[in-house]
């Protein structure tokens, strides 16, 4: 296979540790036994995640991360990608770990991080107000400001691990824009809905929930752009993960077509799979150069609307061609592939859920087509 | 009570039809985004029964309802606008018409009225390990005893052996024959000493199908359908009653009826792209509909089913996982949870649906063998020199 431009040392080295961390204690095994209880995931696996730093990645060295760049980001998402770890490690260190980091001067600031970096709470980020929506204009919950505290109220959809969590950043339409609040302890969960990988997803209500002012992470003059930040950065690992995702189901499949004999014959000879094979070998070679370029793009510092739509692109074509690899994984495979024992099935499970989580392919072509064609402005 | 369904006009016998599912299919029963089980489905399995509804396909003579093919259709399009599940179907659909073609008399006087009564339930005994596209390389042998056939071998992907009272099984009869030729066609109860059943998970978490483990079991000699060595022809033609059975239009109708629920209930059909690919799809699923009535036409007028009906089975399975990929796409961030979701006041189940819409382009001869039938068997194209 032919490469892409040659990785930097540090990232290297990044991946190497992740692949070899994954190798040892995240196997097909342990992932089915994580994402069979409650959590959906691995409290300790996560704590030894968070050891090895991977929850600290962006956050600035002086604030106890290792200060490192998108493109790192990208590589490690995709070695979680390729083993299929359930851990809420975007939702942790990129939604709600940056949230903090971008917006909190104040007192909350280090001991939340350090809670986060440290791998000692879950949390996650509330905000969407329906499907389909994709950012900072359509944000669920609002608030007002009453005294000394803030009256939150509304709805937000989606928020993963939510009923597992122990604290949540929530954004909230206010008077003169978006603002981004920490809240301490169990979110308030309306619905708790078990997702295909196992893992879980709830929407929450804020009606009556009463916040004092030193909650606020970010005022209305940075709380959309932070948001709108954040999204993008977990939409970049997530396209990473369902890169590795569907590399690895694809590589299994391949072993299978090799392996595999029917009519005297590996299945692999019969040129109607042959065929499709290469189809999604050229699909996987397309999304790792959507991923590169979006990843290229963000550590150039680009502006919001260059980061959104290289981002919503990576995301489209990841999570379309991860679906499309995932479906025809199982038919390449025969019955064997429909099976809950054969370790395709945790790929399949973990794409349907990556691939729609943080807007599906869809609503992020119209995102891209919004910011490209329709500002008059050629691809 | 002898009711000549043919005879009647087809608005009263639709009428006749709906009101009866409508009244009495159990509400667990509509709208189930995975197979039934003999429990769920069993109230209702047994008031078909009782109506004498069960085979409507069947001759009369048989305990069937004896519909020809236009009632037939119409009868199926109710149940499937009802939206009422599949239930445990392989007796009716697969055994019965092999055993009214291929069965000797008293097999007909046996199985028939148990399987049209839900008495017996049948699972089919075909793949193996080493044994799926390739069904004729199967190693399961029986060897003669006395009065008896003892069978040794494995089954595998045996839908809903567990819950089975019957299974039908093919095996090696002839060691030395040519692949095709030294099998036969065996009918075995589950309970024979020798036979155990693991069930397997499918991706979507259910037990829906199971290892069949055959280890000396013994089934009287005259549990064979057809002549010794002569299973093949039965196989194969089980295997057309089962792609007519697959190619009909239900499944993809079903799911278009809840793809059009989804949307009706969100506001979709004001987006013209949506329209568009809607009705697309719709028409598919009709024109399928329309190919399917052609085919049952020709095989009601005496004609066998030839490898055409590769046909059905292709677009029918394929049309149908078109449908659930487009219920996911408009499912978005919904698309990922496990069981039915709120969609503007439907209540939807995208991913089942889509779980379930994938084996069709497996089970019963893959797409791939399909085309390679078609190419080989009714375009002429000449066989890979590689
Ligand atoms: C949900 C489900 C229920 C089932 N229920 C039953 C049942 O009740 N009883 C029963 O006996 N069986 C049952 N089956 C088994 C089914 O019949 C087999 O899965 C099918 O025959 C395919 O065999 P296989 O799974 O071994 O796949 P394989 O034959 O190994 O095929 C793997 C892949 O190779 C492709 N392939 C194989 N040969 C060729 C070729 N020559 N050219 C091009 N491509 C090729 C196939 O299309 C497939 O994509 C069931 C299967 C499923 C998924």
């Amino acid at each position: 296979m032919f490469t892409s431009i040659a990785e930097p040392e540090h990232r290297r080295q990044l991946r190497d540790s992740a692949a070899d961390f994954l190798r040892r204690r995240c196997d097909a095994k342990a992932v089915r036994a994580a994402i069979e209880t409650v959590d959906g995931f691995s409290r300790e696996r996560w704590k030894a995640m968070a050891d090895l730093g991977w929850t600290a990645l962006l956050l600035p060295e002086k604030a106890g991360g290792l200060g490192l760049g998108f493109g790192d980001v990208a590589a490690l998402h995709h070695e979680v990608g390729k083993a299929a770890a359930p851990e809420p490690l975007a939702v942790v260190s990129l939604l709600v770990a940056q949230a903090v980091a971008r917006g909190c001067e104040g007192a909350l600031r280090e001991p939340v991080l350090n809670r986060l970096a440290s791998g000692d709470v879950i949390a996650t980020l509330a905000w969407q107000a329906a499907p389909g929506a994709l950012g900072s204009d359509r944000v669920g919950p609002h608030a007002v400001r009453s005294g000394s505290s803030w009256r939150l109220a509304g709805r937000a959809l989606f928020a993963p691990f939510a009923a597992r969590a122990d604290g949540l950043v929530v954004a909230a339409r206010v008077a003169s824009g978006v603002a981004l609040f920490w809240l301490d302890g169990a979110p308030p969960v309306l619905e708790d809905r078990r997702l295909a990988d196992g893992s879980t997803q709830a929407s929450l209500s804020f009606d009556g929930v009463h916040l004092g002012t030193d909650a606020l992470i970010a005022g209305p003059e940075s709380g959309a752009d932070i948001l709108d930040g954040v999204l993008d950065t977990a939409r970049l690992a997530a396209s990473a993960e369902l890169l590795g995702l569907a590399e690895r189901a694809f590589a299994m499949t391949m072993e299978h077509l090799k392996t595999r004999r029917q009519f005297g014959a590996p299945i692999g000879s019969f040129q109607a799979l042959q065929h499709r094979a290469v189809d999604h070998y050229i699909r996987i070679e397309l999304a790792r150069s959507a991923l590169e370029r979006a990843a290229r793009v963000m550590d150039c510092g680009a502006a919001a609307a260059e980061r959104g739509a290289e981002v919503s692109a990576a995301k489209a074509r990841c999570g379309d061609t991860a679906r499309d690899v995932a479906r025809d994984c199982i038919q390449m495979h025969g019955a064997i592939g429909y099976t809950a024992e054969c370790d395709l099935s945790l790929y399949v499970n973990r794409i349907l859920v990556l691939s729609t989580w943080l807007g599906a392919a869809r609503a992020h072509r119209d995102r891209w087509a919004a910011l490209r064609l329709r500002s008059g402005e050629a691809a | 009570m002898n009711i000549d369904y043919n005879a009647m006009d087809e608005r009263a016998f639709r009428e006749m039809v709906r009101d009866f599912v409508w009244r009495e299919c159990p509400p667990g029963m509509i709208h189930q985004a995975r197979r039934m089980r003999w429990r769920e489905a069993k109230d209702w399995c047994l008031k078909l029964a009782a109506k004498g509804w069960s085979a409507p396909a069947w001759p009369v003579e048989h305990g069937g309802m004896g519909l020809n093919i236009d009632k037939l259709i119409a009868f199926q399009d109710e149940f499937d606008r009802a939206g009422v599940a599949r239930h445990p179907d392989i007796g009716l659909s697969m055994l019965g018409p092999l055993l009214i073609r291929f069965g000797s008399a008293q097999q007909k006087a046996h199985y028939l009225p148990r399987i049209a009564a839900f008495e017996d339930l049948w699972c089919q005994g075909y793949s193996e390990p080493g044994a799926g596209s390739d069904l004729a390389a199967l190693r399961t042998s029986a060897t003669s005893d006395g009065d008896h056939w003892v069978i040794d071998g494995q089954k595998i992907w045996t839908t809903l052996a567990q819950e089975a009272t019957d299974i039908f099984i093919l095996a090696r009869t002839d060691p030395q024959a040519r692949k095709q030729a030294g099998i036969s066609f065996f009918l075995a109860r589950m309970n024979t000493p020798g036979i155990t059943v693991r069930p397997i998970r499918t991706l979507a978490g259910d037990e829906e199908f199971c290892e069949v483990f055959l280890d000396q079991v013994r089934i009287p000699k005259h549990n064979i359908v057809g002549a010794v060595n002569g299973g093949w022809t039965m196989a194969k033609a089980l295997l057309g009653f089962e792609r007519l059975l697959h190619g009909s239009p239900k499944l993809a109708q079903m799911v278009l009826l809840r793809l059009e629920a989804m949307a009706r209930a969100t506001g979709r059909f004001a987006d013209p792209v949506f329209v568009e690919m809607f009705t697309r799809l719709s028409l598919d699923v009709a024109d399928l509909a329309a190919t399917y009535a052609r085919f049952a036409d020709g095989l009601k007028s005496g004609l066998s089913l030839g490898p055409e009906v590769s046909i059905l089975k292709i677009w029918g399975a394929e049309t149908a996982q078109r449908i659930t990929e487009a219920m996911l796409d408009m499912a978005e961030e919904q698309g990922a949870s496990r069981g039915a979701g709120d969609f503007g006041g439907a209540q939807v189940d995208p991913l089942g649906h889509y779980f379930l819409s994938r084996p069709g382009t497996i089970y019963g001869g893959s797409s791939e063998i399909q085309r390679n039938i078609l190419a080989k068997a009714v375009l002429g194209l000449p066989s890979s020199s590689l």
